[in-house]
């Protein structure tokens, strides 16, 4: 609610407590003026749109307070000999963005005194070497080294760049024990099935580079991650999934977009607000040093660790990663097309609900309509509404 | 997790980090991604390593009530419509008891601790007046027990309790108060049972009118009670039967209600201790709307509460106010064809659906009832009514008007009055609505009296019957399509 709207609300409410008379014009109608007059649009953050079901006599919630609730995952596949173990669903992932020495040395101390004081241990995507660390480092590399050693890292990061990139993983895959993770493009449904029978461990959907290509352009972070998920589920449809993690990262500054993208499929968040508050801190000149600022980053984690155990227990989970898309809903029939999500009320996604209105037609004309004619049918429908 | 209360008041390193935080994001290519009103959260949470918490409801991207609207119903007019009867029953499905209200709406949960002693006192007084001008208003407790002058008259005998009195009235400045009028209620009062079984005596629920059965409320759908430790003052905490100054973390669910049957067998409990006198109602957060009103309807309760996740809250964790549960609209929606459904094939229909969140105004009430809805709980609408700046801090003790802490003084006979307004002017606003409408109860509201503006609201609130009708104008794009020569038919 802005300012705005709080002011017409409150002003309204008052008006009724300082007269106690019938007013001439009623809050919503207020609202609607208030709107009309400067121009808003109803535009809706698709984000925000979406809620989670919480548990309540259905299901009953767990409590995260006196209750263990699930948040590590393993990542590596059935080949990969030294899996990584995480304590929450995030890697500190750098998005591409140059960040100074000071700050890389706060988040390292931070990552290690996490690991040691808090028993927490956090993933780093980085291309630097990083030495005596407790944590876990997932390092870049765009090329083969020729020494084995200078893998020093538990992980490693490449990215898809055609199918060179498929021979160059499967010599990587002969030297390296330990889980790779392969950056993909908008382009990852025509590879995604030779890259995981290659031996890629996971993949990294980048949301803010790929909704930046012509594939997807104009579409929502949420479709890339349902389609991403999609595509793996197609893979192992009829397999045991044996581990594959699917990590994204682009605009998941908060806990509200990490449960939503896990939900519709996201294992791993890359997460960066907290080299945000490092360089933040790095500009406070009286209390910047070099301790003050891994405090920060650590106290940063553990409350965000704490919110992260809070909402999956609210949901009736005591697994983060038995979220799924079923326990969303949405407000939004834009977020609704674009990744699937029941809308409230009626518990049913806008396709849902136009199939459903064609099936009727169909009945009520004493007609049958063929699968491929009634998804002809649907995308004309959403392509005039 | 931090489960102990620190001093909520922050220093210049919080607005030295949020302000940095700012130029960060602006001066770098993140400005586009980056949603600068989480900013303070980011800030927040690394001062103190603490959960987010806020106050008041959620930020909903839309709650419906502004798309759709009446069709007609004015809430000002030059007819007298003070005979339209806007009365409320609760109880009588399985209870002997049942409480009838002179308005459709009533004050919701707000307990002492969460709201500071002379707002409470002030609510007391306003209905109480009210009540002897002839209208009578529900009042609910809250999870944090009942008032000693809620619950015993003047003739109250224990000394604990009169002892209790005294202190409460002292820390508050409140000696001077005339006790004879304080140890009065005219009012129906629910007192609610809530996972953390917060009362210092049993008489809590044998003296009170109806007992709310709290399963969750809107604002923090699966979580549990929360009041921050900063608000626990040994007064507090001595009506609670908890420690001092260390937050109340109530567990998010109650420890011997896990499902349906847990459920049934709570009421039955509960009815042969008040001797089925008493109506029971069952509240829960707006989720699995469906679903849980079922499971309400088939144990022995006589009502259900359900409350949007715009619905208030002395303190939530931000996150988990923001992100759980759905609007009030929809959920009432969904509870509605829950109750339709399970009465279809019987005659009588004596369950009540009590809808919360968001409700603020008569207009909204009467959205509400011919949504389906038979009573309303407004929590916010008094606090603003008693001066409630809406700043959210409720979850610290830094309020600028002095209702849910600091050593702000809230002027209790002007709140009294205040609030005593906004009841007289929502119910005569009512009447002229209902009225102008043709109908001489509020009762009568029905779906046919509501459009809505978008297709959207359309759906969500299931106004398929009105003109306006999403579904049909989908319809009629499909028999076009079909008419252009689509063949569809095989």
């Amino acid at each position: 609610m802005n300012p705005k709207d709080k002011f017409v609300i409150r002003s309204s409410i008052l008006e009724l407590a300082e007269t106690g008379t019938p007013r001439n014009i009623s809050i919503d109608d207020k609202l609607r003026n208030e709107h009309k007059e400067r121009e808003i649009e109803k535009t809706i953050n698709i984000w925000d749109s979406i809620t989670a079901l919480g548990a309540q006599l259905s299901r009953p919630p767990y409590d995260p307070y006196r209750e263990i609730i699930n948040l590590g995952i393993s990542i590596g596949r059935k080949q990969c000999l030294n899996k990584v173990v995480l304590s929450m669903p995030l890697i500190i992932y750098d998005n591409g963005i140059k960040i100074e020495e000071t700050s890389l040395e706060s988040l390292h101390i931070a990552l290690d005194r996490l690991a040691i004081d808090s028993n927490t241990n956090l993933g780093l995507i980085s291309e630097n070497e990083i030495k005596n660390r407790k944590f876990s480092h997932f390092k870049r590399i765009n090329k083969k080294s020729a020494k084995v050693e200078d893998y020093d890292s538990e992980g490693l990061v490449l990215q898809y760049n055609g199918d060179k990139s498929l021979q160059f993983l499967t010599d990587i895959r002969r030297e390296f024990n330990g889980p790779i993770l392969v950056e993909i493009d908008d382009d990852f449904q025509k590879y995604i099935g030779p890259l995981l029978d290659t031996g890629a461990d996971g993949v990294i959907a980048d949301t803010i580079k790929i909704t930046n290509n012509a594939r997807y352009k104009g579409k929502h972070a949420l479709r890339v991650i349902r389609d991403v998920r999609y595509a793996i589920n197609q893979y192992y449809a009829g397999r045991e999934n044996d581990g594959i993690v699917l990590m994204v990262a682009g605009d998941f500054n908060n806990t509200g977009r990490i449960v939503k993208s896990a939900a519709l499929g996201a294992d791993i968040i890359g997460y960066y607000t907290s080299l945000l508050i490092a360089n933040a801190a790095n500009h406070y000149e009286i209390s910047s040093d070099i301790h003050t600022v891994p405090d920060r980053i650590c106290r940063h984690i553990l409350a965000t660790k704490g919110e992260l155990k809070g909402v999956p227990a609210a949901l009736g989970y005591s697994d983060f990663y038995n979220l799924s898309p079923a326990d969303l809903r949405t407000s939004s029939i834009e977020a609704s097309l674009q990744a699937d999500i029941a809308i409230e009320g009626i518990d049913k996604t806008y396709r849902q609900i136009i199939e459903e209105l064609i099936d009727e037609y169909a009945r009520e004309k004493g007609i049958e309509i063929n699968k491929e004619k009634k998804r002809e049918l649907v995308v004309q429908l959403l392509m005039h509404r | 997790m931090g489960i102990y209360s620190i001093d909520m008041s922050y220093n210049k390193d919080i607005l030295a980090i949020k302000r940095n935080l700012l130029k960060e994001s602006s001066s770098s290519n993140l400005v586009d991604y980056y949603d600068q009103s989480k900013i303070i959260l980011d800030a927040r949470k690394a001062f103190d390593g603490l959960i987010p918490y806020s106050g008041l409801g959620a930020n909903s991207t839309n709650d419906y009530f502004s798309s759709i609207d009446l069709i007609g119903g004015k809430l000002k007019t030059d007819e007298d419509y003070s005979d339209v009867d806007l009365s409320l029953e609760i109880g009588g499905r399985y209870s002997n008891d049942i409480i009838t209200t002179d308005v459709p709406f009533f004050i919701s949960g707000m307990s002492y601790g969460s709201l500071k002693l002379p707002a409470k006192i002030a609510l007391h007084i306003a209905l109480n007046k009210l009540a002897e001008d002839g209208i009578k208003v529900i009042m609910n407790t809250g999870e944090g027990g009942a008032l000693p002058w809620e619950i015993y008259g003047m003739d109250i005998e224990n000394s604990s309790i009169i002892e209790y009195t005294n202190r409460l009235l002292k820390e508050h400045n409140l000696d001077n108060i005339n006790r004879e009028q304080l140890f009065q209620r005219h009012y129906p009062l629910i007192v609610q049972y809530a996972s953390g079984r917060f009362w210092r005596d049993p008489n809590y629920l044998l003296k009170a009118d109806a007992i709310e059965i709290k399963i969750g409320q809107g604002a923090k759908i699966g979580h549990g009670g929360l009041l921050p430790g900063s608000k626990v003052t040994e007064l507090v905490a001595e009506n609670r039967g908890i420690p001092p100054y260390r937050s109340a973390h109530s567990p998010s669910r109650h420890l011997d209600i896990l499902g349906p049957e847990d459920l049934v067998a709570k009421i039955l409990e509960l009815r042969e201790v008040t001797d089925w006198n008493k109506p029971i109602i069952v509240k829960v957060g707006a989720a699995r709307a469906y679903d849980d009103i079922q499971i309400i309807l088939k144990s022995y309760a006589d009502s259900a509460s359900i409350d949007g996740y715009v619905g208030g809250t002395g303190a939530a964790p931000w996150e988990i106010r923001d992100i759980i549960g759905i609007n009030t609209i929809p959920s009432i929606k969904l509870g509605k064809d829950a109750i339709n459904d399970y009465y279809s094939h019987k005659e009588i229909n004596e369950f009540k659906l009590l809808a919360h969140g968001g409700i603020w105004d008569s207009k909204r009430i009467a959205k509400c009832i011919a949504l389906g809805a038979n009573g309303v709980g407004i929590g916010t609408g008094f606090l603003i009514s008693m001066g409630c700046t809406l700043i959210q801090d409720c979850y610290t003790n830094t309020c600028p008007a002095g209702l849910t802490g600091s050593y702000e003084k809230l002027d209790i006979e002007n709140s009294a009055k205040r609030i005593i307004n906004y009841i007289k002017g929502t119910m005569v606003e009512l009447q002229n609505i209902v009225g102008s409408l043709g109908k001489k109860r509020i009762k009568d509201l029905n779906k046919d009296d509501l459009f809505a503006t978008d297709e959207l609201s359309n759906m969500v609130s299931g106004l398929s019957s009105n003109n306006k009708n999403y579904f049909k104008q989908i319809k009629d794009k499909i028999r076009q399509i079909d008419s252009h020569g689509m063949e569809l038919n095989v």
